[in-house]
C-alpha cells in the first residue's frame, strides 16, 4: 500500500520524466540535423569544389503551403539556388485576427531580427513601407532590367509609395458572383441564368430566402457585406486614371470615402440589413466558417460574391456542388470593375541577405515561377504574359475572374491603408446595426484616415 | 564609555548591514527598475509623442490625449468596458461567494467539487474563447440546441447586439474559481462562536450568512472587488479572439484594450498606444481610490 509520501515522490519523478521527454524532440531534431549534416558533409567531401550555400528564410502565414513550398524549397533551390549558392526555406508564422499581417513580423523588423523575405498581404505594402519597415527594390529592379511592362497596373500601383517600389506581386484575386443552380431550380428560377442586374439580384434574393416559423433563417438569398474589398469598387465604375479617386484622392490628398457612388452602394447594402432582420442575419452568419463549413457549400446562402480561390475549396469539400459563376451583376448604366487583392514578396529593412532574397523574390514572380504557382493553385497571375496562357481558362468557371484581372482596382496604396481598412469595416458594422447613418459613418472614416495621413510626408521614407 | 571611541575606517556597521541587505535584494530591485519602472516611464514619455516605431519619437505634447477625448471610437470602447465591468463585478462577487459558501459544507467528496470548480481557471484564454464561441453560437451551438429542444427562447448570444456582453460575463463567471478559493480561505477564519451565538438568538441560515459571514469576510470581498475590477478593465483575450479584433456585432464587443492594441500594433502608432495605456492606468487608480474611500463604511477589519 503506497503511503502519501511515496505517492507524491512517484508523481514528482513521473512529471520530471514527462518534462524531460517533452524536451526530447529537440534532441531527436539535433540528431536528424547532425545526420543530415553528416550526409551533407559526405557530399561536400565527395565534391570538394561545392560552395557553401547562403541560407535564407522566407516567412509566410499560410497553413496550406501547397505549391509555395515546392516552388521555393524544391524548384528554386535546385535551379537558381544551385547556380547562385542560395538555399531557401519557408517558415510559418501565425497571422493575427482582423488583418492578414503579422505582428510577429513587425516586432522582428523593429527588433533587428527580421527574416530574409516575407510573403506579404500586398494591400498593406504602403502602410508598412510608410513606416520604413521594407527595403525599396528600385535599385535591384534597375540592375536586373526588371520587366515592369509585363505586369498589370494593379501590381505596380499597389506596391508603390512615393515613387518607390516595395513589393513584387505574386498573384492577385478578386471577387465575382457565385450562384447555386439547385436552389434556383427549386425556387422556379432558370438555373443557367444568373441575375443580370442589381434589381434582379434583389428580386432573386427575396425568392430564395427561406425563413422558419420562429423567425430564424434557414437560407438567405444574398448577404452583401464587405464594402471596401467587395461591392463598392464594383459600383465605382471603370477608373478614369491609374490612381483615380476611389476612397482616397491622390491629387487633393484627402479621403473621399463619402463619394456619392460609395454612399449609394452602402445604402443598397444597408437595405438588405433593414429588410432581413439584422439580428437574425447576425445569428445566422455567426456560424459561418471556411472549408467544410463554408455557407455557400452548405446551402445556407444561395448567391454570394467570393474569390476564385473558393473554386478549389468547393472541388475539395463539396465535389457534387451545383453552382455557376459569372461577372457580378451591376446597376444599369455602370461598367464594372472589381477590387484586386493578393500577395507579394517583400524584403524587410535589416534583412540578413537582401541580395539573395531578391533572387528568390524575382524567381517567384518571374514568368516561370508565376506560371507554376498560378497553375497549381488556380490563382490569377499578375503578369500579362502569364495571364494570356491557356491554363487560366481551362476551367470555364474561372473565366469571370480572368476577364476582370487586367482592369482590377487596388485599395489605395497609402500609409494609412490599415486604418482605412479597419475603419471602413467598423463603419459597415455600425451602419448595418443602425448605430450611425451612412453619411456620418463614412465621414468618420474620412476624418480618421485624414488624421492618420496628416503626419505622413514622403520625406519620412529612408 | 570613553570620549575617544575607536572608529573603524570606512563604513559604519549599521551602514554595512544596510548595504548587505540591499545587495541581497538587488536582483529584485534591478528587475523592478529594468522591467517595470523603465518601461513605464518610457511609455509615459512616448504618450506625449508621435512614435511610429522605425522613426524616432516626435514630441507632440498633449495632442494624443486631446485626440483620445474627441474620438468616438475611444468613447465607445470606454463605454463598452464600463458596461462590462458594471455587469461583471457584482455577478462575480455574488457567484463566487455563493459557490464558496456551498463548497464550505462538509459533504462527501468536497475536495473533488472544489477542484472541479477551480479547473476552468487553468484553461488558456484563447482556447476557452474558441470553444465558448461555438458553445454559444446562435445557430449551431449546444446551448441554443438545448434551449430549442426544451421549447425555450434562444437568445442570439455573441451574434446579438443585446446578448454579446452578457455572454462575455457568463464566460468570465465560468472562470471564477480563483475568487472562490480566496473566499473559501477567509470563510475558515470566521469564528464558530459567532455562528453558535447567532443560532442561539434564533437566526436562520440566510440571516446567519448575511449578518455573520458576510461582515466577517468583507476584507476579502474588498480584495476580490479590486482585483476583479482591475482584471475586468483589462479584458482582452476573449473578445479579441471571438471577434477577430473587430468588436462586432455593432461594436458592442469593442473593448478599450482592443482599441489600444489596434492603435499600437495594427496602426503602428506606439505614441497613441502609450497614451491609452496611461489613461487606463489613471482611470483604474481613481476608481480604486474611490472604492478604498468607501471602505470605512462597510469593511470590518476585526478579524478572528
Amino acid at each position: 500500500m503506497l503511503t502519501r509520501r511515496e505517492l507524491l515522490k512517484g508523481l514528482a519523478v513521473f512529471s520530471a520524466g514527462a518534462a524531460l521527454s517533452a524536451c526530447a524532440p529537440s534532441a531527436t531534431e539535433t540528431t536528424t540535423e547532425s545526420a543530415a549534416e553528416g550526409t551533407a558533409a559526405e557530399k561536400e567531401a565527395a565534391a570538394p569544389a561545392a560552395k557553401e550555400k547562403t541560407q535564407i528564410v522566407m516567412w509566410h502565414q499560410w497553413g496550406d503551403t501547397f505549391a509555395m513550398k515546392e516552388m521555393v524549397e524544391d524548384i528554386f533551390n535546385s535551379t537558381i539556388g544551385e547556380e547562385k549558392g542560395i538555399e531557401a526555406k519557408i517558415e510559418f508564422v501565425a497571422q493575427t485576427g482582423g488583418t492578414q499581417a503579422s505582428e510577429k513580423f513587425m516586432t522582428a523588423i523593429v527588433g533587428g531580427t527580421p527574416p530574409d523575405c516575407y510573403w506579404f498581404d500586398r494591400f498593406l505594402t504602403a502602410a508598412w513601407a510608410g513606416q520604413n519597415l521594407f527595403m525599396p527594390l528600385d535599385d535591384y529592379m534597375e540592375a536586373n532590367a526588371w520587366d515592369r511592362d509585363d505586369f498589370i497596373p494593379l501590381a505596380i500601383n499597389e506596391a508603390t509609395l512615393c515613387g518607390k517600389m516595395y513589393a513584387l506581386a505574386i498573384f492577385t484575386d478578386c471577387t465575382q458572383f457565385y450562384w447555386r443552380k439547385d436552389h434556383f431550380r427549386e425556387a422556379g428560377l432558370d438555373p443557367e441564368r444568373p441575375p443580370q442586374n442589381r434589381d434582379e439580384v434583389d428580386e432573386y434574393a427575396e425568392i430564395l430566402t427561406k425563413k422558419r416559423s420562429d423567425g430564424s433563417y434557414e437560407r438567405l438569398g444574398l448577404i452583401p457585406r464587405g464594402i471596401h474589398y467587395g461591392w463598392a469598387y464594383t459600383y465605382l465604375g471603370t477608373p478614369l486614371k491609374p490612381l483615380g479617386k476611389n476612397f482616397w484622392d491622390f491629387e487633393a490628398n484627402k479621403a473621399v470615402c463619402d463619394d456619392p457612388r460609395i454612399v449609394e452602394c452602402v445604402k443598397w447594402m444597408k437595405s438588405y440589413a433593414d429588410k432581413y432582420d439584422v439580428e437574425m442575419v447576425d445569428a445566422f452568419r455567426s456560424g459561418f466558417g471556411g472549408n467544410e463549413t463554408d455557407p455557400f457549400g452548405l446551402g445556407l446562402v444561395s448567391m454570394q460574391r467570393n474569390g476564385d480561390w473558393m473554386l478549389s475549396t468547393y472541388d475539395r469539400y463539396f465535389p457534387d456542388l451545383e453552382f455557376g459563376t459569372s461577372r457580378v451583376p451591376i446597376p444599369e448604366g455602370l461598367s464594372e470593375s472589381a477590387c484586386g487583392g493578393g500577395w507579394a514578396m517583400v524584403i524587410p529593412v535589416g534583412s540578413p541577405h537582401p541580395d539573395e532574397s531578391w533572387e528568390l523574390s524575382n524567381y517567384i514572380t518571374s514568368k516561370e515561377g508565376m506560371e507554376y504557382y498560378c497553375k497549381n493553385k488556380k490563382q490569377l497571375p499578375v503578369r500579362k504574359s502569364v495571364l494570356a496562357l491557356p491554363f487560366n481558362v481551362e476551367d470555364p468557371r474561372h473565366i469571370p475572374w480572368v476577364e476582370t484581372t487586367p482592369n482590377l482596382w487596388n485599395r489605395p496604396a497609402i500609409p494609412a491603408g490599415q486604418v482605412l481598412w479597419t475603419e471602413i469595416n467598423t463603419a459597415e458594422d455600425q451602419i448595418i446595426h443602425n448605430q450611425l447613418s451612412v453619411e456620418d459613418a463614412l465621414a468618420e472614416v474620412n476624418k480618421k484616415v485624414d488624421a492618420a495621413m496628416a503626419s505622413f510626408d514622403c520625406s519620412m521614407l529612408k | 564609555m570613553s570620549s575617544t571611541t575607536i572608529r573603524k575606517p570606512g563604513i559604519s556597521p549599521s551602514t554595512w548591514v544596510t548595504l548587505k541587505g540591499l545587495a541581497f535584494c538587488s536582483p529584485w530591485i534591478l528587475g523592478l527598475l529594468l522591467f517595470y519602472l523603465y518601461p513605464m516611464l518610457t511609455s509615459l514619455y512616448w504618450s506625449f509623442t508621435d512614435y511610429r516605431i522605425m522613426n524616432s519619437p516626435v514630441w507632440v505634447g498633449t495632442s494624443n490625449y486631446k485626440t483620445m477625448l474627441t474620438d468616438p471610437v475611444f468613447a465607445k470602447s470606454l463605454r463598452n468596458t464600463l458596461e462590462y465591468v458594471a455587469m461583471y463585478l457584482p455577478s462575480s462577487i455574488i457567484v463566487a461567494l455563493g459557490l464558496a459558501l456551498l463548497l464550505n459544507t462538509n459533504i462527501h467528496g468536497m475536495t473533488f467539487y472544489r477542484s472541479l470548480y477551480y479547473f476552468p481557471v487553468l484553461v488558456p484564454g484563447v482556447a476557452s474563447a474558441i470553444v465558448w464561441k461555438w458553445v454559444l453560437d446562435p445557430q449551431w451551438g449546444i446551448v441554443n440546441a438545448l434551449l430549442r429542444s426544451l421549447g425555450l427562447p434562444t437568445p442570439g448570444w455573441i451574434g446579438s447586439v443585446t446578448w454579446a456582453k452578457p455572454s462575455l460575463v457568463l464566460i468570465a463567471l465560468w472562470g471564477v474559481g480563483n475568487s472562490v478559493v480566496i473566499y473559501l480561505a477567509s470563510l475558515q477564519d470566521v469564528p464558530r462562536s459567532l455562528y453558535d451565538a447567532a443560532e442561539v438568538d434564533g437566526a436562520n441560515i440566510w440571516q446567519r450568512v448575511w449578518h455573520v459571514t458576510v461582515p466577517m469576510i468583507t476584507p476579502t470581498i474588498l480584495f476580490n472587488m479590486i482585483m476583479g475590477m482591475i482584471g475586468a478593465f483589462q479584458t482582452f483575450t476573449v473578445p479579441f479572439v471571438m471577434t477577430q479584433g473587430t468588436g462586432e456585432p455593432g461594436q458592442t464587443l469593442l473593448f478599450y484594450s482592443m482599441v489600444l492594441y489596434r492603435n499600437a500594433f495594427l496602426y503602428l502608432q506606439m505614441g497613441m498606444g502609450s497614451t491609452m495605456a496611461w489613461v487606463m492606468l489613471v482611470f483604474i487608480l481613481i476608481l480604486t481610490g474611490i472604492v478604498f474611500s468607501t471602505t470605512d463604511r462597510w469593511v470590518y477589519y476585526g478579524g478572528a
